[in-house]
């Protein structure tokens, strides 16, 4: 093990495969907002990084930048003296918790890999099939909205295990920049998955009265079905992808766009629309999942996950005055600053926390 | 069903092609480093070349889509490593790796080697890769220590 810090006594370990530094996904956001808003709280925690892709020189970076980080094996967390191991694995490796066994285990789900699988027609049984053990392992479940808990239940979870509770994520907060109004650009931010449908915001640019917009899409993943897409040579000059963003290129595609489009059909949470919304930036999205927990009726709405919903939706965001807009805009901001901060979201952990040790 | 996407590549198999998609670590360039070659294959037919069993690619850009495409730092190979075979060296846009560079016209390069399968070869948009194809550097064989066409 390698660590920046004495591995003493800690209030939690939090076990994690990526840290907020060349993020595999969203869960590298929630952690980098879980460090600030633990810090904020002092709780005590380690940061524990297993069964990572990391790099020598990054390691040496997140030795630098993180504090409290540790860097091993699933045996070396024998030697972790905390009450609390809370695990944010994508490796759903059952045998950790041989290595837990004097510790309370809290398993937060950033996605149900049953859904995953469903959503985006993909073959997951492998790890399905671990994530189940671990749920059935585990002390304590952590969701991520009710919309996820539905799902728990809609699987037949909570024979697996009946203790969960729902804790939205949270997001530090930006420094604000107000939306681009005149930029006549659409952003997509995210997993270029199928589930989330990177394709809408391309071909909306075919419909009547996005003739002069183009579209911004930030996000890992490029895949044949959007080679294929661009193969129209109008839409080459007006899609421009930009790649996995990070730290400064995230905040220059959020200071770029007038609009984030979020056309996912399975969506656990959602945390590009707290990304959006905490820059007064308004939100086109399908009615779905963590989505409307976070956005409430500050959105505007596609009534289902086809396309022609969507394109009705973004006609009716076309329509909209910028005055009305702009009132959505500063109502789900307020929204964010209520009920999704980092410090909201490390206060409710720690009431979970106290409650389970 | 389609195969499983490389953001699943940790929770499912099939990651060893992944190991042949090479590039800097783009949180280290959140500027483009001045004075990088633009890469054009008739104006650089010596491009890429050899030190021993090592494959060198330097750093370059390339102009496509009314993008820039970076690839800011030397990529350096060794072939010795992969199994002998005959590679297509693909410069694809990488999507696998976070990129820091504000500037949204500039993205981020990265070398993928691709193997022939059957009568076709690899595409980097295919999974776990889903990197985006910009331009075929050329061929490069691992037993002959060859580079083609130069």
């Amino acid at each position: 093990m390698i660590s920046n810090c004495a591995v003493n006594q800690f209030d939690v370990v939090e076990i994690t495969n990526e840290l907020p530094l060349n993020r595999l996904g969203g869960v590298g956001s929630v952690i980098d907002s879980l460090i600030s808003g633990f810090a904020t709280l002092k709780v005590r925690v380690l940061w524990y990084l297993i069964d990572h892709n990391y790099r020598q020189t990054e390691i040496d970076d997140i030795l630098a930048e993180f504090p409290n980080v540790a860097i091993g094996t699933m045996a070396e967390l024998d030697a972790i003296r905390a009450p609390i191991a809370h695990l944010h694995t994508y490796n759903h490796n059952p045998q950790i918790l041989d290595h837990l066994k004097n510790k309370k285990t809290l398993f937060t789900i950033h996605s149900l890999l049953r859904c995953e699988a469903e959503f985006n027609d993909i073959d997951l049984s492998w790890a399905i099939e671990r994530q189940e053990r671990l749920i059935a392992g585990c002390d304590t479940i952590i969701l991520v909205s009710r919309a996820e808990l539905k799902h728990y239940h809609r699987l037949g979870y909570e024979e697996l295990n009946n203790r969960v509770s729902v804790i939205h994520n949270g997001l530090r907060c930006p420094d604000r920049s107000f939306r681009n109004t005149a930029s006549k650009q659409l952003g997509f931010c995210g997993r270029l998955v199928p589930r989330k449908r990177p394709e809408y915001v391309q071909r909306i640019l075919k419909e009547a009265g996005f003739e002069e917009h183009s579209s911004l899409i930030a996000g890992r993943g490029f895949s044949a079905y959007s080679r294929d897409l661009m193969r129209d040579a109008e839409l080459q000059r007006r899609t421009r992808y930009l790649g996995w963003c990070g730290r400064e290129r995230l905040e220059a595609f959020y200071r770029a766009i007038e609009l984030l489009v979020i056309p996912s059909s399975y969506e656990p949470f959602g945390m590009v629309a707290l990304e959006a919304i905490s820059r007064g930036i308004p939100i086109v999205c399908t009615r779905i999942g963590g989505l409307v927990e976070i956005l409430g009726d500050e959105a505007i709405y596609a009534d289902d996950c086809g396309y022609d919903s969507f394109r009705r939706a973004m006609g009716q965001w076309l329509r909209t005055q910028k005055c009305t807009l702009d009132a959505m805009a500063h109502a789900a901001y307020l929204r964010y600053c209520r009920q999704f901060t980092d410090v909201t979201m490390a206060t409710n952990y720690r009431t979970l926390f106290e409650r389970v040790a | 069903m389609a195969n499983s996407h490389c953001y699943y590549g940790s929770v499912a198999h099939g990651e060893a092609l992944a190991n042949r998609l090479f590039g800097a670590v783009g949180r280290y360039h959140a500027t483009t480093p001045a004075g990088i070659r633009e890469y054009s294959p008739s104006r650089e037919p010596r491009f890429l070349s050899f030190a021993r069993s090592t494959l060198h690619i330097p750093p370059f850009l390339i102009r496509k889509w009314g993008q820039v495409y970076v690839s800011p730092e030397a990529v350096d190979i060794d072939l010795e490593r992969l199994p002998a075979d005959l590679y297509r060296i693909v410069a694809v846009h990488n999507f696998r790796m976070e990129y820091c560079n504000p500037r949204l016209d500039e993205c981020l390069a990265g070398i993928f080697l691709a193997r022939r399968n059957g009568d076709v070869w690899e595409q980097a948009e295919d999974p776990p890769i889903e990197c985006r194809t910009i331009e075929v550097l050329g061929h490069v064989d691992s037993v002959a220590i060859r580079i083609t066409p130069q």
